[in-house]
């Protein structure tokens, strides 16, 4: 009997939780722009905050600019099509050798801590990024920079050294945007964690590590041409909650502990889609794609055959699919699809065929030996892989994959998973064989130099000075359909060289409740949370 | 008194020999600290990394280094971190109270449930309730503390919408991450009350108290259990390190603020001043709590304090 009231209990619980009310679902059309202010969003990421660096020209970290995003501006906004829409600036114009860059600005702009923005807070923020310690992205976004002109209160014009193509795109991240020359001053290095913008939000209250809260900036009426409305922000309030355990982040929604998550695991896409009370949207990281490169200038990784058949002895597709569950796409070129120059198809290039695979490494002279390892003069073909990520976006299951694929055709791979302190030791010494990495970027230019020009004081994997030649050649091109073919040539000569096997293309992902609305996304992939509005209940 | 004193002698040595410790290794292991702070995805110039370098105070020699450091600890001064220059003994005090609040509640957890179940088990031994604590506590020694915290969210705030899935500050987000943690301790005093409560009950003083005619409970509360207290009270200790190690875990599942938290985000960034801050704290409370275990030894058990004399 007393079983029997159990199993009625139980049942009685589920039954409770399954038959929640159904939520009427609101049309958004329905519900006009005064009636969106008010509420609070709360959004769970789903990495820590590097080094909780806030301030724009520190970090160059996605997960930071998912916060900043919404509390600096930019002089000008990128659209999905490539184009600029004025946002601080008004208009701008280009000078004929592509040197200098001249900006009007807005005259209605103060940061949220009172100070103006004019042409000296424009040029005092790229001369402190010229002058940072540790610049994060920001330093190399602004390539050839000379120096800013000051030409009436509301007119600055930007001088580079050479033309610099990739600059507008650079100018429409977050990493470029405009802080308070004033807060600098004024908070010293606390700045670096609570800095100031003029943003849609700005910071009310944070927990290092785990929570960030935003409230509107009241002031508010300066948003990109391209957002969805004028006027301040329609959130009162912004909850950025840190939580790195996947399956806590998508449970933490289904509790409503919070309103919208990001990064959904592969595992779960399928289920959060099936599920009527969520949204689910995607966006493409702009990136160089997730990729295994190779150290081709030190051990035996030097031969360019050898690297060919380790790329053709492996079935990419069968592993990207097995591994993402048809939630990523496969990568077939340096550079993930909507960057400039990407569109090109190189797709038919790859094959995967062991047998061919196997032959090309006889031929090479590396013999199967009693293990089931090739050896040549008495050494065995063993790699060695470095990586401190763990297990970020299951890279290391694929390489689990990969290093099953390779071990059938008599290729060993030894995985090291070290700290990052040793693994920068061994990047800037050369001491590997291969490393898998990928790099956000609203341009090319940057993104690839970050991987194919040596920094310096590290070991130089490629010492192709016609890489150097091409990135150039593509950065000085102002049209943007051949810079598109000069990029093409180069991703065909990375092919054909294989300094390195891309794999996956990252999508950005945020599952919200249903009272969420317009969650906006830049040009980059950063979640933008100023025409995003919430439903109350 | 002179036993108090000699107990507070060796702590102080065990803390300044962990902090000794941590401060060699963390300084002996492999990456530069200027060229992780300068960024690994950003062109460095040389330039910049000496600059830094001299900032930080990392070009003067190590042990340079380690005395200043043991002198900034004699007037409180724990440094500043190396990610962003804020304060480390602030940034320790924030995470202070919640990974507090976190262990001293898995522990209440821990010790209560382990009680219960152990005196149940013992009570009732060989028979099926016996049987069922025995597995029941295996399984909670035996289960890592993440999944067990995974399943607590998934069963009280997805399904049941009873209690909130993550943060801190309030009592009930503290309610399942002190289940998930206490639930390993508990599991270890269960079988550790049902043995020395077994064991007990075979002594020659309990034979001669049933012999004189004591009931059967007044033996067992007043006489078994605190015989077999002892060894629980010993283990109590070492729990207590079990619990500050697993709130590292603990508080990433539940996404709670703390020291666990903050020592694993700056050994990635090998933020050293914020790792030898967290190391120094942790061993302090370690070490006052295993002080509080000796000292309580002496109220347990009488014949502790006669030996002294």
């Amino acid at each position: 009997m007393k079983r029997l009231y159990l199993v009625i209990l139980l049942l009685g619980m589920f039954c409770l939780t399954a038959c929640r009310d159904a939520e009427q679902t609101i049309n958004a059309a329905d519900v006009s722009e005064n009636d969106r202010y008010g509420g609070t969003l709360t959004f769970g990421i789903s990495v820590p905050i590097v080094g909780d660096l806030l301030d724009p020209h520190r970090s160059a970290s996605p997960g930071n600019s998912r916060i900043q995003r919404s509390m600096f501006d930019s002089l000008v906004a990128q659209n999905e099509d490539g184009s600029f829409d004025p946002w601080l600036a008004t208009k701008w114009e280009i000078s004929e050798d592509q040197k200098s860059y001249t900006f009007h600005l807005r005259d209605d702009v103060t940061f949220t801590d009172g100070t103006p923005f004019d042409a000296e807070a424009v040029k005092f923020n790229f001369e402190r990024i010229k002058k940072l310690d540790s610049p994060g992205l920001s330093l190399s976004f602004l390539g050839p920079y000379e120096s800013t002109e000051i030409i009436d209160d509301h007119t600055v014009r930007i001088h580079f050294q050479e033309a610099f193509s990739p600059f507008l795109s650079n100018l429409a991240t977050e990493n470029l945007a405009m802080v308070s020359p004033v807060a600098v001053k004024e908070r010293g290095d606390s700045f670096a964690v609570n800095p100031v913008g003029s943003g849609p939000f700005k910071v009310k209250d944070y927990t290092l590590g785990t929570e960030y809260v935003l409230e509107r900036n009241e002031d508010y009426n300066w948003g990109p041409a391209n957002a969805g409305h004028t006027g301040k922000a329609y959130l009162d309030e912004l909850v950025i909650k840190i939580i790195t355990e996947d399956s806590t982040r998508v449970s933490s929604l289904h509790s409503g502990d919070v309103d919208a998550i990001d990064t959904i695991p592969p595992q779960h896409v399928k289920v959060l889609k099936n599920d009527n009370d969520l949204n689910i949207s995607e966006v493409e990281l702009l990136n160089y794609n997730a990729a295994i490169q190779f150290n081709a200038t030190k051990g035996i990784l030097q031969d360019k055959n050898l690297r060919e058949a380790l790329r053709l002895g492996v079935d990419w597709d069968a592993i990207v699919r097995t591994v993402y569950l048809g939630t990523y796409d496969r990568a077939y070129t340096a550079l993930s699809p909507s960057l400039i120059g990407a569109d090109a198809d190189l797709e038919e290039k790859w094959e995967f065929d062991a047998d061919e695979a196997e032959d090309m490494l006889d031929e090479l002279g590396w013999k199967k030996g009693g293990d089931g390892i090739r050896v040549k003069d008495g050494k065995r073909l063993s790699l060695e892989m470095i990586d401190f990520y763990a297990n970020r976006e299951k890279r290391m299951d694929v390489m689990t994959m990969v290093q099953n694929s390779w071990k059938s055709i008599g290729v060993e791979l030894n995985i090291h998973t070290i700290s990052r302190g040793e693994y920068t030791d061994r990047r800037m010494a050369g001491d590997y064989d291969m490393w898998i990495g990928s790099q956000y970027g609203p341009d090319p230019d940057g993104v690839l130099r970050a991987y194919l020009v040596a920094k310096e004081g590290y070991h130089d994997e490629y010492q192709d000075p016609k890489v150097t030649e091409m990135l150039d050649a593509a950065r000085d091109e102002q049209d943007s359909a051949k810079r598109a073919v000069l990029y093409r040539k180069l991703l065909e000569h990375l092919f054909e060289e294989v300094y390195s096997i891309p794999v996956y293309v990252l999508p950005y992902t945020v599952a919200a409740n249903k009272q969420v609305f317009d969650i906006g996304f830049d040009i980059k992939g950063s979640p933008y949370f100023y025409d995003t509005w919430i439903v109350s209940e | 008194m002179l036993y108090i004193l000699s107990r507070l002698g060796m702590a102080i040595g065990v803390i300044w020999g962990s902090i000794t410790l941590v401060f060699f290794i963390v300084n002996v292991l492999p990456g530069d600290v200027a060229t992780l702070l300068a960024g690994d995805d950003v062109p460095t110039e040389t330039e910049t990394i000496h600059q830094l370098r001299e900032e930080l105070g990392l070009d003067r020699p190590l042990l340079v280094q380690y005395m200043d450091y043991i002198a900034g600890l004699f007037q409180g001064d724990l440094g500043t971190s190396y990610a962003n220059s804020e304060p480390v003994l602030d940034r320790l005090l924030d995470n202070l109270g919640p990974t507090l609040a976190l262990t001293l509640s898995s522990m209440f957890v821990a010790v209560i449930l382990g009680l219960i179940l152990g005196i149940l088990s013992a009570v009732y031994q060989n028979k099926l309730l016996d049987g069922i604590i025995r597995v029941l506590s295996l399984i909670g020694v035996s289960t890592p503390n993440f999944w067990i915290g995974i399943l607590l969210i998934w069963i009280f705030s997805v399904q049941l919408h009873l209690l909130p899935s993550i943060g801190n500050g309030s009592f009930e987000q503290l309610i399942l991450p002190s289940i998930g943690l206490g639930i390993t301790g508990a599991g270890v005093i269960t079988r550790l009350i049902r043995n020395s409560i077994l064991e007990a009950s075979n002594e020659p003083f309990i034979r001669s108290l049933r012999g004189k005619g004591i009931g059967q409970r007044a033996i067992l509360l007043k006489h078994i259990l605190r015989h077999a207290l002892i060894p629980a009270v010993t283990m109590l200790g070492m729990i207590f390190g079990e619990m500050l190690a697993g709130s590292v875990v603990t508080e990433t599942v539940f996404s709670r603020q703390g020291l666990g938290r903050l020592i694993v985000d700056a050994i990635d960034q090998k933020d050293i001043p914020i790792i030898q801050g967290s190391i120094l704290f942790t061993a302090v409370f370690y070490v006052c709590i295993n002080m509080l275990v000796d000292i309580s030894y002496r109220f347990i058990d009488p014949r502790i304090r006669l030996n002294e004399k």
